[in-house]
């Protein structure tokens, strides 16, 4: 999985490619563990993401934990495939998706 | 696609196959532990075919077909409730059970699944006119070779598939043949799969448990 970071201000934008499972899952962990400080705002891009596996949904739930405190976090262009995910999970009703 | 708004809990379009087809041969495997997810599936209450009116009258004049020449119907899979299809989606994203990975999809990474078409959050068996299904020899009274077992997730299971030898070519299309002359038709990646052309509920998708308990009502 690639990893694209980059901060505008305090917007961090999070574009991920490939799969985000429990293999690469830790991979995002650190790169947020390292970022969020100085984000007020998060969005992910979701639109090279093929695959998230229940461990991607712990991180992304873990992340939307810490920016419900500050400005938010939102996901968006997530593939048919990965919505179909956040919908049966319930995660529609949990995440800012767009 | 809507996951939510087109379910609906009303079963009575529909029968108990083996009412209509009482030679009817059945292994449902999502019923048993025996299938790709490794464990019953949800709302498989007991192991029975269900299907809609149209689909089992149809698959009536395909048994009788088929036994006038020695074979009957074995039926793997019918009406599958949405809910199953769910626990399908929820067993795709756990990346680690791999359970039954050696029988099921040898050569596929389970992360590829979705992305092939083998795992949809929807599927025309939960709109009640679709059958998973194959052919039994009456008489050694074993199932005919068809290249690959049920629920094999491989292009060796596409009814074309070239790997295949002549004879289970031969038998894929004796299958075929007789399904899609009475109202059935294929699907590119399954040889076992057909879904009724004109299927009396083309947009519902339907909620109740795989049980005799429901048609009672």
């Amino acid at each position: 999985m690639k990893i694209d970071k980059s901060l505008n201000g305090t917007a961090l934008e999070i574009a991920l490619e490939g799969r985000l499972d429990t293999t690469t899952a830790p991979e995002l962990e650190q790169a947020l563990k390292a970022s969020l400080d100085d984000a007020e705002t998060l969005t992910f891009d979701f639109s090279q993401l093929d695959y998230i596996s229940s461990a991607g949904l712990r991180v992304l739930l873990s992340a939307n934990k810490i920016m419900n405190r500050k400005g938010g976090m939102k996901v968006v262009n997530a593939n048919e495939m990965v919505k179909e995910v956040f919908d049966v999970t319930g995660f529609v009703d949990i995440l800012n998706i767009e | 696609m809507d996951y939510k708004q087109k379910v609906t809990m009303d079963p009575s379009g529909f029968v108990l196959l083996s009412d209509l087809v009482p030679g009817i041969v059945q292994e449902i495997r999502y019923f048993s532990t025996y299938n790709f997810v490794g464990e019953r599936v949800d709302g498989y209450e007991e192991p029975v075919a269900l299907l809609t009116v149209e689909a089992a009258r149809a698959l009536k004049a395909v048994a009788g077909e088929v036994n006038a020449q020695g074979y009957r119907l074995k039926v793997f899979d019918a009406y599958r409730p949405a809910c199953a299809v769910k626990h399908f989606m929820l067993w795709g994203i756990e990346d680690l059970d791999l359970r039954m990975k050696p029988y099921f999809y040898p050569d596929l990474e389970k992360q590829t699944l979705f992305k092939e078409g083998y795992i949809a959050s929807q599927s025309s068996h939960s709109r009640g006119s679709a059958v998973d299904l194959t052919l039994l020899d009456m008489r050694t009274g074993k199932e005919l070779d068809m290249g690959s077992p049920f629920d094999l997730f491989s292009p060796l299971s596409h009814p074309d598939s070239k790997e295949v030898t002549e004879t289970q070519f031969e038998n894929r299309m004796f299958l075929q043949n007789a399904m899609t002359r009475n109202g059935f038709k294929p699907i590119y990646c399954e040889w076992w799969h057909f879904s009724l052309k004109d299927e009396p509920y083309p947009d519902t998708y339907f909620e109740f448990p795989v049980s005799t308990r429901v048609l009672k009502r």
